[in-house]
């Protein structure tokens, strides 16, 4: 090797000990992340011990009340016997049985649709054991269905 | 498309290059290298894809070499 | 050393290391494509064969690209150099396997000229995730094909060694290129760190070898020389250069190596005339100073090639003072004779 040439080699490798961390990391940065699967509820809800309550409409759904072995927390159960055909239904729930079809001061619960079995948290403890829920048709801003137990 | 125009040039060229490429390993290399002379025939035949890229190069180093046997 | 071409210039010591490296590439491809075949049974053939020799093809980079760095830092690794021709040749090869089966499987069963296929398949040129990573391949690969294709002495001797060098010295972009190729390429998708680790090992110690060596060499070539005397320059005493062995020394623009040989010493240019290798850096075999690149050999006293080569290297003269080595940087024509310094 000639001495311009020596030199030539160390210029082209200081900058390829640039270039090269450069591009690797930021080919790395670039690599896409792999979609999330966002599912409607948690994957990894189970069902409290206790059933509290039941309610049963034969061929549509079986509706439990569930609470913790130490009644700290409760629990609504949908189990879905058939997918439900309006374009979307959300469950409220209500404190009382007021015969109105307002949904303004119920507390949103959570969405049904295909077949399955449903589990959402109840925060609001229930008076006298009673539980009220409308399922109700945002789209169609029309009540489903009226469960009160 | 300007890859679709470049390919046909590229392919002619090489092509150019093929043919001149046995002129000169049959006559030409000889003429332009004295390492040649009695160099083996496998080494007429490696250095027939790189006669295919540089021939206006060896084309120009021959006719000179041709021009000053001549002279 | 200008005696007739070869096609390949093979002695039992290259083919030595031919059969090494063939050896080396099929037992690596036949353990890929076994491994594979046993963990991910339902890949096909042609995507065994192009991740087999495309991990083959990378491998054989590196340990090409650490070749000269590491042969400068330790003599060892001197054999390796000798060889590393025959190995760019089959990893071209190998890079080329892989090319062809890629180029075969993903653009040429549709309509389009495949080639055209590969270039305009893909245009998101704009796009790091998405950028079409087989035309860097692709330019890589003609870099490869251009340096195979004239790694020949022929092709030294006559695109001459500046075209030559700069040619091969290609083969730094070409190495970018390739690890961008497998960066934006599979990377994208086989997302295991692991692998993004290895590349990030392989490229930082090429990138550590050869800045070492780099650094060490351009140290060397602005080594100054304090004292001067009738054009003659103390470069080092008569006990700092071995027997046989030679030490180089840059002292105007090109380096001398002063050799000491049968209680003499003599200095010649150190570049040899055939690839421009570091005489200096070999040692006298049979009353001749050999480069250690490709054993080209001159004779101590005038430079000259032994007949029938016809190589020549320019002299200088040497004197010894007290225990001090002083030589004159002033060339003569090359093969001239001088005596050498007694000791």
């Amino acid at each position: 090797m000639i001495k311009p040439l020596r030199k030539r080699h160390l210029q082209i490798w200081s900058m390829l000990a640039i270039l090269l961390p450069v591009g690797i990391i930021s080919a790395w940065l670039a690599i896409p992340r792999q979609a999330v699967d966002k599912t409607l509820q948690p994957a990894h809800v189970n069902a409290l011990s206790v059933i509290l309550k039941s309610y049963k409409k034969p061929g549509a759904e079986i509706v439990n009340i569930r609470i913790s072995a130490d009644s700290s927390a409760s629990q609504l159960e949908w189990i879905n016997e058939e997918t439900v055909t309006s374009p979307s239904a959300l469950i409220y729930q209500k404190q009382k049985d007021d015969n109105s079809e307002n949904i303004t001061d119920a507390d949103l619960i959570g969405r049904i649709e295909a077949r399955g079995t449903y589990y959402f948290p109840l925060k609001n403890e229930s008076k006298n054991n009673q539980f009220h829920f409308v399922i109700y048709d945002i789209i169609h801003h029309q009540v489903i269905e009226k469960i009160n137990f | 498309m300007i890859i679709e125009i470049l390919l046909v040039p590229v392919g002619l060229y090489l092509f150019c290059g093929f043919v001149f490429a046995i002129a000169f390993i049959v006559k030409g290399v000889s003429v332009i290298d004295e390492g040649a002379h009695g160099g083996s025939i496998g080494f007429r035949i490696i250095i027939i894809p790189g006669t295919m890229v540089f021939w206006p190069l060896l084309l120009k180093k021959w006719l000179r070499a041709k021009k000053q046997q001549h002279d | 050393m200008s005696a007739s071409y070869q096609a390949v210039g093979w002695n039992k010591q290259k083919k030595k290391y031919d059969w090494i490296i063939f050896s080396f590439c099929v037992v690596y491809l036949i353990v890929f494509i076994g491994v594979t075949a046993y963990v991910n049974p339902d890949y096909t053939f042609e995507t065994v064969l192009v991740r087999s020799t495309s991990t083959l093809a990378l491998l054989l980079l590196h340990v090409i690209l650490s070749i000269g760095p590491l042969a400068r830092i330790n003599k060892k690794f001197l054999p390796l150099l000798y060889n590393r021709r025959h190995l760019g040749v089959t990893m071209f090869t190998v890079a080329l396997v892989h090319a062809s089966f890629g180029i075969f499987q993903f653009h040429a069963l549709g309509n389009v000229n495949p080639l055209v296929s590969l270039f305009m398949s893909n245009t998101n040129y704009g796009s790091l995730a998405d950028f079409p990573f087989q035309a860097l391949g692709f330019f890589a690969l003609i870099i490869f094909f251009l340096m195979a294709i004239t790694s020949h002495d022929f092709w030294l001797h006559n695109l001459g060694p500046k075209v030559w060098k700069t040619l091969h010295m290609m083969v730094y972009p070409a190495y970018f290129l390739i690890i961008m190729h497998v960066m934006l390429g599979v990377i994208q998708y086989e997302t295991n760190p692991v692998f993004v680790l290895i590349l990030g090992v392989g490229s930082s110690t090429l990138i550590v070898l050869h800045l070492i060596a780099g650094t060490r060499e351009v140290k060397k070539d602005n080594e100054e020389f304090g004292l001067k005397q009738d054009g003659f320059v103390m470069v080092c005493g008569v006990n700092d250069i071995e027997d046989n062995r030679a030490k180089m020394f840059c002292i105007d623009k090109e380096r001398i190596a002063v050799f000491k040989f049968e209680r003499k010493l003599f200095a010649v240019n150190n570049v040899c005339k055939h690839q421009n290798g570091p005489l200096g850096e070999g040692k006298i075999v049979d009353g001749c100073l050999t480069c250690p690149w490709h054993g080209y050999q001159y004779l101590p006293q005038n430079g000259q090639s032994p007949p029938p080569f016809k190589e020549k290297v320019s002299t200088y003269d040497v004197k010894v003072q007290g225990q001090n080595v002083w030589v004159n940087p002033k060339p003569y024509p090359e093969g001239t004779e001088r005596k050498g310094a007694n000791f």
